[in-house]
């Protein structure tokens, strides 16, 4: 064969190109699990989301016998994985980290995606938000901090992530519940906590909304101090901080990480993942690396899941809907 | 703890750095995504042999991200897009050990001065990155695109007009900071907005498939024509380039490690200044470029890798990551209850002198046994019949954009990206400055929104804080100076 003439290449391209996109797919019917699974990640790695579902992927795989394959299929704000995982297979070789903005990206008019088009199978964390602010700020608690907004109104300026994702609806929850209007304390957008707490503490922003495993390393090295935590309980991790139920304010919001299959998922390779799951949530190596990133474990799953899912959905929506954000 | 000084930590170092030339050689797959890969086995390990394998990692791949540029020309890393053209060129003209000798040593030399500033004054400079909002960032993003005009060799309006492309191509898909969707055509994909990782598949290495077909070259001309030895060309001359240019390296090294420590902006802008910088002072001089393209390769090399130390100085000392690898890094911390920050000097020295005794050794041993292996292995690939190696370019692009998100959209999208740098290729506008436009179009849109949004949209509040001031100084002085030194080139 001479590969210098160009008709020659022509035909190598010609059959090279179609076997690596037909590769890409193989059937397989035998006894489930019997090929390696792939675990979407709608998230950049290194993130809560992503550090959760690699722990809780090493457990799977223990429990399951075959390779539980992360993999970051991220973009759009998370719309790109979220349809990454609702339009695969339901044959329980791909499963994905379904998160918080399900609730809320259809009502940006980005995706028309619901926790509807998915095959719950369980929740994993649910890390609340925090009320953080600079360490020499001049407000001990959150009575302090809500009477400066209230005599100040829109002089303290928020941030944590983008206009409209779940820690600016925090800050508007917050806000409300205090009987406050949500020019108060206005949002600064941001790319993620990271940046949000780089603008805190360079006095860019004076209040950080993200959650409290977000904010702990700086919290821990004295750079900030977090006045309240929007939980309907205090957290094991962090028992010193209180609640802003505690101080009759009634909100509590989260960023919280389930573990969904695409659509009509069989029930009995359903099943199969159930009780694997069941266990990777109580497995050491998932609740300890978890507890050492200081996020909070919350396993649900069956019907208590599918109502957890409606719930926020709706709550998410109302809050949204109020601020004006979205359609 | 285990001691780092056992046969585990040796060997978590060798592999390390195995599988990170590996990973950096293949384009598409990046630095990150291997040390992400790597994670699953760090929660496994003691951090005192887990983060020193994932240092060994990121330095050696990041300098194997110069290997596709010798062999293909497609770069590995956007801040290897910066001197692509040189590093390609002096590959074929000499042979790539020299060419890939002058890379890796000078990442050796850079990355040690970068750790150098990093042991002496890891919580000085944090003190300094602490100061850093959004204004600051614009100005950080302004003086990396300002640097992009001039480092291309040919006209500054041509370059300019690549970068704006750039740019205009950063905007597809949702706006960074109001979540407002542009450009997506109801596409899921493009919402996501276009990879530059993938773009650069396409703009250097499929377009360069393209236009050997159109040029229907026959056979490829490379003669390797030298009477020296390999290990000379890959160490002996390289480092008597280094020691005649000290002071190019260490001016190149201090602007990496200036660039570098910011948060999110990292390696890619210090590269880009420093490479931009060293052509201003060669001047538009056309023809004594070829002779000038070993010093190109070593301003931008050494000071990407002083930029990968300096990246984890906000790390270390504030908890903030300055990169996607010092971001997964921060994660392994947490994992193991590790908190970063003025505490981790205090309480953890013993870790703390474990990384920095990797970053020598990843410096001194791996980089230059590494950087031999895979530079004689690209002196092989580079005299394949072209015909051959055309095939090889094509199947790593089309694998490269698809492993980078695992999305065959990406795919269609490199070789839109191969057709747009084929005919821009004809107009004579340059390639790397719509890469820099892409890399830096997002970094730029969203703290100028972030700026006015916090202040209101009062302009003048880019112009009030000291260190943006400085900032926007510096831009003033490189555009200046680089249309100064243009112009006086011409006349002569």
């Amino acid at each position: 064969m001479n590969l210098s003439k160009p008709r020659t290449l022509f035909y190598l391209f010609a059959i090279f190109i179609p076997i690596i996109f037909l590769s890409c797919n193989q059937p397989g019917n035998k006894t489930y699990p019997s090929r390696p699974i792939s675990f979407l990640v709608p998230w950049a790695p290194g993130g809560m989301t992503d550090l959760s579902s690699r722990a809780m992927a090493a457990s799977l795989q223990n429990i399951l016998g075959t390779p539980v394959n992360v993999v970051n299929r991220t973009g759009g704000g998370g719309v790109v994985g979220h349809t990454a995982i609702s339009q695969a297979q339901p044959d329980g070789y791909t499963l994905g980290a379904v998160t918080v903005e399900i609730t809320m990206m259809h009502r940006m008019g980005v995706t028309q995606l619901t926790h509807q088009d998915y095959t719950p199978l369980a929740l994993m964390i649910n890390n609340p938000a925090s009320i953080t602010v600079r360490a020499d700020a001049p407000w001990e608690n959150i009575d302090e901090l809500i009477e400066e907004i209230r005599n100040h109104p829109g002089e303290l300026q928020a941030s944590g992530t983008a206009r409209g994702g779940i820690w600016d609806l925090a800050r508007i929850g917050f806000l409300e519940a205090a009987g406050l209007p949500e020019s108060a304390m206005p949002w600064v957008p941001s790319q993620g906590s990271a940046p949000a707490l780089q603008e805190l503490i360079a006095e860019g922003v004076d209040v950080v909304t993200a959650s409290l495993s977000e904010v702990d390393a700086l919290r821990k090295a004295g750079q900030v101090k977090t006045l309240a935590v929007m939980a309907e309980d205090r957290l094991p991790q962090f028992p010193e901080i209180p609640t802003l139920k505690e101080t009759g304010i009634d909100w509590s919001i989260g960023g919280w990480v389930s573990i969904c299959a695409p659509k009509n998922l069989p029930a009995p390779i359903r099943a199969t993942l159930d009780s694997a799951i069941m266990i990777a949530a109580k497995d050491s190596l998932f609740t300890s690396s978890m507890s050492q990133a200081g996020s909070n474990i919350q396993y649900l799953h069956g019907e208590k899941l599918i109502h957890f899912l409606t719930k926020q959905d709706s709550i998410n929506g109302a809050m949204m809907k109020n601020a004006g954000i979205g359609q | 703890m285990t001691s780092f000084f056992s046969w585990e930590g040796l060997a978590a170092l060798m592999l390390g750095g195995l599988y990170g030339s590996l990973f950096g050689a293949i384009p598409g797959l990046t630095a990150t995504l291997a040390v992400a890969l790597f994670i699953p086995v760090a929660f496994f390990l003691d951090p005192v042999i887990a983060l020193p394998a994932i240092i060994a990692i990121s330095s050696v791949a990041i300098f194997a991200g110069d290997v596709g540029s010798a062999v293909a020309k497609i770069p590995g890393t956007p801040a290897s897009a910066a001197y692509l053209e040189e590093l390609y060129n002096l590959s074929r003209r000499k042979t790539p050990l020299y060419s890939l000798g002058i890379s890796a040593m000078g990442s050796a030399v850079g990355g040690m001065i970068g750790t150098i500033i990093l042991i002496i004054s890891a919580l000085g400079i944090a003190a300094v990155a602490r100061n850093f909002s959004s204004f600051e960032y614009f100005w950080v993003a302004i003086l990396g695109l300002s640097a992009g005009i001039f480092a291309s060799g040919g006209s500054p309006l041509k370059a300019f007009i690549s970068l704006m492309l750039g740019l205009l191509l950063s905007t597809v898909g949702v706006d960074p900071t109001l979540g407002f969707p542009r450009f997506h055509f109801g596409n899921a994909t493009l919402l996501g907005g276009l990879n530059y990782i993938v773009a650069m598949i396409g703009l250097f290495g499929f377009s360069e498939v393209l236009e050997n077909i159109y040029q229907n070259q026959k056979g490829s001309d490379t003669q390797t024509l030298t009477t020296e030895s390999s290990s000379q060309q890959f160490y002996t001359q390289p480092l008597l380039l280094i020691l005649k240019e000290k002071w190019l390296v260490l001016r190149s090294a201090l602007l990496g490690i200036l660039v570098g420590f910011l948060p999110g902006a990292g390696a890619d802008i210090g590269a880009w200044v420093a490479t931009s910088v060293q052509k201003i002072k060669q001047g538009g001089n056309t023809e004594k470029l070829e002779e000038h393209e070993d010093e190109v390769i070593l301003a931008g090399t050494s000071s990407n890798n002083a930029a990968v130390a300096s990246a984890w100085i906000p790390a270390l000392a504030l908890g903030l990551p300055g990169d996607t690898v010092t971001a997964i890094v921060l994660g392994v911390f947490l994992m193991k209850g590790i908190t970063p920050g003025p505490l981790l000097f205090d309480q953890q020295p013993e870790l703390l002198w474990a990384l920095y005794l990797t970053f020598f050794i990843s410096n001194l041993f791996l980089l230059p046994f590494y950087g031999y292996l895979t530079a004689r292995l690209a002196a092989k690939l580079i005299n394949i019949k072209l015909p051959l190696l055309l095939i090889v370019i094509t199947t790593l692009c089309i694998v490269g954009a698809y492993a980078i998100n695992n999305n065959l959209f990406d795919v269609w999208i490199m070789m839109g990206m191969g057709l747009l740098a084929f005919i821009l290729k004809r107009g004579g506008f340059p390639l790397p400055q719509v890469v820099l436009g892409m890399v830096l179009g997002p970094i730029m849109e969203q703290n100028f929104m972030v700026s006015m949004i916090k202040s209101r949209w009062d302009w003048a509040s880019f112009f009030e804080r000291p260190i943006a001031i400085a900032l926007m100084l510096i831009t003033l002085a490189i555009l200046f100076f680089g249309m100064y030194y243009r112009k006086k080139m011409k006349q002569s």
